[in-house]
């Protein structure tokens, strides 16, 4: 009741403030953050009442909160709101990285490849022969002969097939889960999001070629060799000097681990390195070379994530556009249920080949349906280099990644739960 | 999610009491709550953060040069915010006699006070043709208002009844002077003022109350989070309304205060890891804002004097009132708080580069003026 009343009074305080304002001062990220942490973490609670994930409230606030509807978060508040992203995504991945422990992981390693490998390539193969004969009826426009069509294709259904790792991670650790299914299906997206960074490069570069667009890239092998590889050495780097700061000082954790988050936050773009990458190699060493340490570690940073969490999610939810959802909603919903239908038996195949039947990798198909940040970073990539058909395609996938952060994390809450793995971390 | 064990375990009974007050058995919380945020003297002064900022500083090293200190001008915010709520908590309820006595006291202080120093630098300003921008009159007034407010020595905690009223007179006069000051930022601004002060207010009670209403109950992990988020909203409130976060937050601090429960406690326990951080931060950005240009100096040398004079004259004005010696209320009301220079920050903030001569000229005399206390204080206690 009382924390009803306090929504109910955070929610009239933002009205007054508004109907007072417009901003005179040039800083807006204080009053939506302070609003977003609370008004968020509130409304989280609520729905993990009805069994729903907490990050649902937190994308809920703010969908409901953002410019499209109540617009409590203003847009330029909402694009102030993503100045924690950095932060956040390294902080999210540094706890993914903190859970994977490769002993554990290791009598599971035949599941994730052939998981991970099966859903990701036979998605994509599909996906791409569907686009390329539905091209002329989706709303992205002509792009010419059958071989620049598939190689348009192939982009899309790059995009259309990613995982969220961000997501898929976030869920993990507010869920507080751990047990096969979560190490699996982090494991699998871990995967395949180093799959989908080799294969996006090698179909946009196709798509150079096909397109003339234009040069393509001579030094393409070592731009990916630097951002795989490069990512994974710069991370582990920072892994081992945090383990032995943990083993030698062990004091101001909170403190250190921040520090660790700021560095990648921001040295990762700088050296145009893979953000979440960097974060996971960095948890991974630590959790793998310091074990006891990588654990204290972890339930110290569970009190600290709290408001990073909040405040991103509830940012990812003011920065949904619904907008675009009502102009390619039918195209985008038809393709939803495909990537939703590949992935579910695709899935079931895999376990059927590879006999896992009677394993919880039977639910990692659940882990898989999220989709965030990095695929919309992707589909803008695309948008700025194929003028013609790529703004289209980055609307659809906008609208896509909507519908999928919105059903994803129930989906993979509903698993984890079915699996009883929630709550065990 | 259940209520901080910690705070369970205090007991109903001492849940009444401050938090402190509850473990260490004493009434010794407030006095070193404000010892600890800086608003009164301390063993590391205000003047070596405003020094350092000067170093680091355009006008020294220039590693904080404009770009930096845009970038940490949000931090600077929460740090008013943070200010704003320790100056209500700080009138929280203190063991003092003859309370109405008191408030009509720091009242008249602020109302001597703020003429003699105003009036005395406007006219020397217009006599003088100091070249300086914006309305010379606004910024006298708020060099006058900034320069006024005075913290408490190490005499709050006191055993005397006559020198713990003196202190609390320091501290009641902080809130007439923020509410000037911030009431003078706001008309040089923009306009509809007013308005914008009231909706400051009452969000920052409205806020207040969203506190009050979630911080008793949270567990320890949450309570985090609350407290985070509302001092961002008491921050983001005076930011967006272009009006103040000392005040919001003074008064999100007021209800705290005034509401059952410990809401008042909770937060200044909560946000003891961040006040001494931030405010170091505050000063050095106040230090390296400073423009030290001639007229500057000349101001901050007329504004160290007339200061001494208002406030002298202010001491034997109230003391017949206050029935407190006219000495004691001298030595007290002298040292500068930290508060003048958050102010003045918080007007440079919103005022811009017209107003920077505004800004300098109460960090440089606020420094000043706390090195030259302790002489005056130790002058004092030596006659007594």
């Amino acid at each position: 009741m009382r924390r009803a009343a306090a929504l109910l009074v955070m929610l009239g305080t933002m009205l007054g403030v508004q109907t007072v304002g417009p901003p005179i001062a040039a800083s807006t990220v204080m009053l939506p953050l302070g609003f977003a942490l609370i008004a968020a973490y509130l409304l989280g609670t609520a729905s993990e009442r009805v069994r729903l994930p907490r990050l649902s409230g937190y994308l809920l606030f703010g969908l409901l909160c953002g410019p499209f509807l109540l617009n409590l978060i203003t847009a330029p508040m909402a694009r102030d709101l993503q100045v924690v992203n950095g932060f956040a995504l390294a902080l999210i991945a540094l706890v993914a990285g903190l859970e994977l422990n490769v002993q554990r992981l290791r009598p599971h390693l035949h599941a994730v490849g052939v998981l991970g490998g099966t859903i990701m390539l036979g998605a994509l193969v599909i996906l791409s022969g569907v686009l390329w004969l539905a091209w002329p009826w989706l709303p992205f426009g002509e792009v010419g002969g059958a071989l620049p069509r598939f190689a348009a294709a192939l982009v899309t259904a790059a995009l259309i097939v990613s995982f969220s790792p961000t997501v898929t991670l976030a869920v993990i650790a507010e869920s507080r889960a751990r047990g096969t299914l979560t190490e699996l299906v982090m494991a699998v997206v871990i995967l395949a999001d180093l799959l989908l960074i080799l294969v996006f490069a090698l179909a946009m570069q196709f798509a150079r070629w096909t397109l003339a667009s234009g040069p393509a890239e001579v030094g393409l092998g070592v731009q990916l060799s630097w951002e795989l590889l490069g990512s994974l050495a710069f991370g582990g780097l920072l892994g081992v000097a945090f383990a032995v700061y943990l083993r030698v000082v062990g004091r101001e954790v909170t403190l250190a681990l921040l520090s660790v988050c700021a560095v990648l936050a921001v040295v990762a773009p700088l050296l145009h390195l893979e953000l979440i990458l960097a974060a996971l190699a960095a948890g991974l060493v630590v959790e793998n070379i310091a074990p006891p340490e990588g654990d204290a570690l972890l339930h110290g940073i569970e009190r600290g994530a709290l408001p990073v969490l909040v405040a991103f999610f509830a940012a990812a939810g003011a920065s949904l556009q619904l907008d675009v959802l009502a102009v390619v909603g039918t195209s985008a919903l038809a393709l939803a249920v495909l990537r939703f239908g590949l992935i579910r038996g695709l899935s079931e195949a895999a376990v059927r080949w590879a006999k896992l039947s009677d394993t919880p990798a039977r639910l990692v198909w659940m882990g898989l349906i999220s989709q965030a940040g990095v695929t919309l970073g992707l589909a803008t990539i695309v948008a700025a280099e194929f003028p013609a058909w790529g703004p289209q395609v980055r609307t659809l996938i906008v609208a896509l990644t909507g519908l999928h952060v919105l059903t994803g994390p129930i989906l993979l809450k509903s698993g984890l739960q079915r699996a009883g793995e929630v709550n065990q971390a | 999610m259940g209520p901080d064990p910690e705070l369970s375990e205090l007991g109903p009974d001492q849940l009444d009491r401050p938090v402190e007050t509850a473990v260490a058995g004493e009434w010794r919380w407030l006095p070193h709550r404000r010892l600890a945020l800086g608003l009164r003297s301390t063993p590391i002064p205000a003047f070596l953060f405003v020094v350092v900022g000067a170093v680091l500083g355009p006008a020294g090293l220039d590693l904080l040069g404009p770009s930096a200190l845009a970038q940490v001008q949000a931090l600077v915010w929460v740090a008013l915010a943070v200010i704003g709520v320790f100056v209500g908590l700080g009138l929280a309820n203190r063991p003092v006699d003859g309370l109405g006595r008191t408030y009509l006291s720091g009242a008249l202080i602020a109302l001597v006070t703020i003429p003699l120093l105003g009036g005395g630098l406007y006219l020397l300003l217009v006599q003088a043709a100091a070249p300086v921008a914006g309305h010379v009159a606004a910024g006298a007034i708020l060099i006058a208002i900034c320069a006024s407010v005075s913290a408490a020595l190490h005499t709050a905690d006191s055993d005397r009844a006559d020198v713990r009223r003196a202190a609390y007179l320091a501290d009641l006069d902080d809130v007439p002077l923020l509410v000037a000051g911030v009431a003078v930022v706001a008309a040089l601004a923009a306009e509809g003022v007013a308005l914008r002060l009231a909706v400051t207010m009452a969000c920052g009670a409205a806020t207040g109350l969203t506190g009050w209403l979630l911080f008793e109950r949270a567990d320890p992990a949450e309570r985090g989070l609350f407290v985070a988020g509302t001092v961002l909203c008491l921050a983001g409130i005076g930011a967006y309304l272009g009006t103040s976060p000392l005040l919001s937050g003074c008064v999100a601090a007021l209800l705290w205060v005034a509401m059952p429960g410990p809401a008042d406690r909770i937060t200044a326990r909560d946000l003891q890891w961040m006040q001494h951080p931030l405010v170091a931060l505050l000063l050095v950005i106040a230090g390296a804002t400073v423009d030290w240009s001639a007229v500057v100096l000349w101001l901050t040398a007329c504004t160290v004097i007339l200061r001494i004079a208002a406030k002298l004259l202010a001491s034997l004005a109230v003391a017949r009132v206050s029935a407190l010696p006219p000495g004691l209320l001298a030595t007290v009301l002298l040292q500068p708080g930290v508060l003048g220079i958050a102010l003045a920050l918080n007007a440079g903030q919103l005022l811009g580069q017209d107003y920077l001569w505004v800004v300098s000229t109460v960090t440089v005399s606020v420094a000043l003026s706390e090195i030259l206390a302790p002489f005056l204080v130790q002058t004092y206690e030596g006659a007594a």
